[in-house]
């Protein structure tokens, strides 16, 4: 159990510093009017352990989301967008529920689930995350189809980023 | 209490979550100008429809009130047409020219301050030198009299009041002609006195006070007012006669300044008999 909150704890720091020293000075286009936007952290939430309370982990997605706020100045974005993903958190994990159901103390990993449920896992996190993320960066419905075809660049390109952290580090 | 945990345990973090992102959007659009920019205009997207909306449905109830006006203008218009004059004009300008002297010019002017409060009072009107006011001219309402210029400015122009322990206004009654100085006692706003009528004048209540054409202030004949009562006093010879002003100065708005064209010749020739006589 300790380990655990060691381990989140190194892997939140890692995600921090990715985002914010790292991918968030990869961009294509314009400040303003990127094509794309690499998101890492959202995979710490993603790792948390499955059997944290649903009310913790809101309140850990608007925390993280707050500090990423901090570090990028745009105070309230990231942190609606990781309250989000860590509100339907739950609701992915049950609906993803392998027949005999989870071990106590399992952790949504490729490891204890196998790749496929593991990529799925994921896909659906990430692209929730995204969707969720570039609608309220851009406030307005009337850029629907930018907003997506951002989503899904980034989305490819996140996911790529999250599977090679998998197969380099193994994470649990 | 048991009912609440249970409750809080169901929907916790649905309450939670519902919270928490209220308060990122509320950042969200308090601290990121784009997204502010969105929020108001958006906002104003929305009630800009509504006022459309209302604005469209007030105009079809205005229908009725707009054909009205527009068949006012229209018989205006065509009252204007030369084909519904009848040609009957008078060319008089001729014979003005060398009987009928213009002796006195009216200016307009809106009073801008009035004061009645004090015991001596002033107006200010918006006409000054500019427009030709000088100290001295009479001023009148579209009904009454209202005071005398005392100082002017390039636009504007300082009034005494009648209601000031200053006036002195040569009035008459209009029936029998004697004539006094109308001045003001303090007392109230709707009245002045007029004073110096010997005792042997016949007054009656009801009589008109007019102004007299012997200062050269006021044209002759202005209706001041009504002879409210008369007493003369132990002793004395003359009557004091209380004058129910016509006007109401704390309504007076329009007024026009009467510019006496003959007022520095009078008054040369008056002071030359002056100085002769010395």
């Amino acid at each position: 159990m300790a380990s655990d909150w060691i381990r989140n704890g190194w892997r939140l720091l890692i995600c921090i510093l990715l985002q914010v020293l790292i991918l968030q000075r990869i961009q294509l286009g314009s400040a303003g009017n990127a094509y794309f936007n690499i998101l890492f952290y959202p995979i710490f939430l993603f790792l948390l352990p499955i059997r944290i309370p649903a009310t913790v982990q809101v309140l850990i997605g608007f925390g993280f989301g707050l500090i990423m706020d901090m570090f990028l100045s745009t105070p309230g974005i990231h942190a609606s967008a990781s309250t989000f993903t860590a509100f339907i958190r739950p609701y992915v994990i049950q609906w993803l529920e392998p027949r005999g159901g989870y071990a106590i103390n399992a952790s949504p990993s490729k490891n204890d689930h196998g790749f496929n449920w593991y990529l799925s896992y994921i896909s659906i996190l990430l692209a929730f995350h995204l969707f969720f993320y570039f609608s309220v960066e851009a406030f307005t419905y009337v850029y629907f189809f930018q907003i997506l075809l951002k989503t899904i660049i980034s989305f490819f390109l996140s996911m790529l980023l999250m599977l090679i952290y998998t197969f380099l580090f193994n994470p649990r | 209490m048991q009912n609440l945990l249970q409750f809080l345990a169901k929907y916790g973090a649905l309450l939670l979550f519902f919270f928490l992102e209220a308060i990122s959007f509320f950042w969200v659009v308090k601290y990121n100008d784009v997204q502010k920019e969105i929020f108001i205009h958006s906002a104003n997207l929305g009630t800009g429809k509504v006022y459309e909306q209302f604005d469209r449905l007030a105009q079809y109830y205005n229908l009725t009130a707009v054909a009205d006006s527009l068949a006012r203008e229209n018989a205006k218009l065509r009252n204007l047409v030369s084909n519904s004059f009848y040609g009957d004009t008078l060319r008089e300008d001729a014979l003005f020219d060398s009987i009928y002297l213009q002796q006195y010019n009216y200016i307009d002017a809106k009073v801008i301050n009035n004061s009645l409060k004090q015991k001596d009072n002033y107006l200010t009107l918006n006409r000054g030198e500019m427009h030709g006011v000088g100290p001295g001219m009479g001023v009148i309402g579209t009904e009454g009299i209202v005071g005398i210029v005392r100082n002017t400015s390039k636009h504007y122009s300082q009034v005494t009041s009648l209601f000031n322990s200053q006036i002195r206004i040569s009035a008459a009654n209009q029936k029998t002609n004697f004539f006094g100085a109308l001045i003001w006692d303090g007392s109230d706003v709707q009245h002045m006195t007029l004073v110096d009528i010997p005792k042997h004048a016949q007054v009656h209540k009801g009589d008109s006070i007019v102004t007299t054409g012997y200062s050269p202030i006021f044209p002759e004949g202005i209706y001041i007012g009504s002879v409210d009562s008369f007493n003369i006093e132990a002793g004395s010879n003359f009557y004091s006669i209380r004058v129910a002003l016509v006007n109401d100065l704390n309504q007076i708005g329009r007024v026009y300044i009467v510019k006496n064209m003959m007022k520095s010749e009078q008054d040369s020739l008056e002071m030359k008999n002056k100085r002769n006589g010395k």
